[in-house]
């Protein structure tokens, strides 16, 4: 449905004191994409990473500099600008939707943009706006402009769904309903990208992952797959009173443990960490061998492993150094290697 | 798609667009200014007993329109700057203009529909201001002006209401914050409205043209033509171009419709050109 292949887009950056001499700043490098219809797609990086850039690039809204992006097998610029855009729907992050109009009108107003016969209110109403159509921009809930901006991107029925960090601002329940139209659209053949700096949060969603930093895709595939290749999986967090394993070994070859500290009522807590992950026979068989020999246990959770850990894993940067540093306007590439490469 | 159905589409919009201008507060404050600056003028310049220091007849309607277009200029430009200093750049910061420009629409119709708005959005208080100008004239001085002055009148106040949307919505495409929309926008105002007259004596004294005595028909020849460099200038010269022989411009007309038509290409080809590289 969608894919990009060695797509860079640079932002010109005012050279001072010669302006009229741009520079090449902060942007995307070479990325490479591939979306099926029906698929739902997590795009996760920090701050500046280039997700907001990568998807209005996608949109039309970037001229980028060099590679391809095709749709539907198509090159966009054969397709042409306009009619590309009709086939993408684009959500930006926190539209502070504003002024004395109503979602009705401005939806309205986007319906006549794209000069066709969608109905507004039945969007409205899709995005659970009903009670609301009426209501000014300027008196909504961020929640409330996120649906509109959610509305604006469904006009048109677009085959491609880009959604900038769409649950900012959405309560719990309004999140999992999104998360059920989101499944509902792939399921009717939409292919959906969601950005956000979440992995969490998308885990919960999407059938596919990518990540990326400081511009460039540093890992892409399911979530599994970019687990494994990262060698990032999920560890099992258990607590529980007592027998206590003493060492890793209790529970087979190749599985590191880790004490940590008891919560109240607990007497251990301990994580267990394998690099092929955990499987539902192997999680019982560690619920067995502590069982077995005496231990009760209060908690069994698989935890994933935090964006922070990904990212350091796939540039081999300090999580610490990875945190709260943002990308400079001059992007510095981090890796020309594939993941599974030699450096 | 037709150039029927995409004119029809681009004026849609524009009116979408100057609906919105039309119920902002802002309005509220454009609506009392052209009251008091336009209906005031013409009422108080077309009273029997007043009297203006500058050597202009007052005697026919036609002349009273002349002299209540400073308040025009005054007024309605003020307006544009009012209601177009954010133009862009307030969609630009909540994040409306990404989804706009996401849209399959021709970035050239989407400028055009949004420079049509806000001049519709200015032009008709302002007409409606000059209509409620004339009929006081008339209640003062028992004449109307013809139909012809009166169209001859709206052509140019049309105009420049044009040429200040291009240059305050280019103003504010350019403009990356609030604070910078303001002070271009206003920036420019004060430029054309209040500092030109400095500008052109600046020039003069430059260009070694007499400045001490501001009557003169040598630095009224240069000023003319410096005048041809700001909008404000064009608007006055079109005006004065319909008085009588002794106070009409020395330069002649296709000069002064030259530049008033080179005013409503290049601002407007300006404003398109850089909102077709628009960036959200």
């Amino acid at each position: 449905m969608l894919q990009l292949s060695e797509v860079t887009f640079r932002y010109p950056v005012p050279n001072w004191p010669t302006p009229w001499v741009k520079r090449l700043g902060a942007g995307i490098h070479k990325v490479n994409l591939d979306v099926h219809s029906g698929s739902i797609l997590g795009l996760i990086g920090p701050n500046g990473a280039g997700k907001t850039t990568l998807l209005h690039t996608i949109a039309g809204l970037n001229v980028h500099d060099s590679g391809n992006v095709r749709l539907s097998g198509r090159d966009r610029e054969i397709l042409g600008w306009a009619n590309a855009q009709r086939h993408i729907g684009l959500m930006p992050e926190r539209v502070n939707w504003s002024g004395t109009s109503t979602p009705r009108e401005a939806l309205r107003r986007i319906v006549t943009m794209r000069g066709e016969g969608d109905s507004p209110e039945q969007l409205l109403e899709l995005v659970g706006m009903r009670s609301r159509m009426d209501t000014p921009l300027e008196n909504m809930s961020q929640g409330m402009r996120q649906r509109l901006s959610l509305a604006c991107a469904l006009l048109g029925s677009p085959d491609i769904l880009l959604l900038d960090e769409p649950m900012n601002g959405l309560d719990p329940v309004a999140q999992a309903a999104f998360r059920r139209l989101l499944r509902n659209l792939a399921d009717n053949g939409v292919a959906i990208i969601v950005s956000s700096h979440n992995l969490q949060e998308m885990e919960l969603f999407v059938d596919s992952l990518a990540i990326l930093h400081r511009g460039q895709m540093v890992s892409y595939g399911s979530l599994q797959d970019v687990e494994r290749a990262l060698g990032c999986s999920p560890s099992l967090l258990i607590a529980g009173n007592g027998w206590c394993p003493p060492s890793a070994g209790s529970f087979g070859t190749g599985v590191t443990m880790e004490m940590c500290e008891a919560w109240q009522g607990e007497e251990w807590r301990f994580t267990l960490h394998r690099n092929d992950g955990w499987t539902s026979d192997e999680k019982h068989d560690v619920l067995q061998a502590i069982e077995g020999a005496g231990g009760r246990i209060s908690l069994l959770q698989t935890v994933l492993p935090s964006l922070e850990d990904l990212l350091s894993a796939a540039t081999g940067e300090a999580a610490d150094e990875i945190g709260f540093e943002i990308a400079s306007d001059s992007m510095i590439p981090v890796r020309t290697w594939e993941v599974g490469e030699d450096e | 798609m037709s150039r029927l159905t995409r004119e029809k589409r681009i004026l849609n919009l524009s009116w979408f667009e100057a609906r919105q201008h039309f119920r902002s507060p802002r309005m509220l404050a454009l609506i009392a200014l052209l009251t008091l600056f336009i209906g005031g003028g013409s009422w108080g310049l077309s009273d029997p007993h007043s009297a203006v220091t500058a050597q202009l007849g007052m005697d026919t309607p036609y002349e009273i329109l002349f002299l209540v277009s400073l308040f025009v200029l005054f007024s309605s430009t003020l307006g544009v700057v009012l209601l177009g200093f954010d133009g862009i750049s307030r969609k630009r910061l909540t994040g409306e203009l990404a989804i706009e420009l996401a849209q399959p629409i021709n970035r050239t119709d989407l400028a055009r529909a949004q420079l049509q708005g806000l001049w519709f959005a200015v032009f008709t208080p302002t007409a409606i201001a000059s209509i409620i100008g004339i009929i006081l004239i008339y209640a003062q001085m028992d004449v109307w002006p013809s139909v012809g002055e009166i169209i001859y009148f709206m052509i140019p106040t049309a105009l420049v209401i044009y040429w200040y949307a291009c240059i305050q919505l280019l103003a504010s495409s350019i403009a990356k914050d609030l604070g910078s929309s303001v002070t271009l926008g206003v920036g420019v105002w004060m430029l054309f409205t209040l500092i030109w007259l400095l500008v052109t004596a600046v020039i003069a004294s430059l260009m070694g043209v007499d400045v001490t005595n501001l009557e003169s028909v040598e630095y009224n020849r240069f000023s003319e033509i410096v005048d041809l460099f700001s909008p404000n200038g064009v608007y006055q010269l079109l005006l004065e171009n319909k008085l009588s022989e002794e106070d009409k411009p020395t330069m002649g007309s296709t000069y002064i419709w030259g530049a008033a038509l080179l005013w409503s290409l290049i601002p407007s080809a300006l404003f398109l050109a850089r909102f077709k590289r628009l960036k959200p």
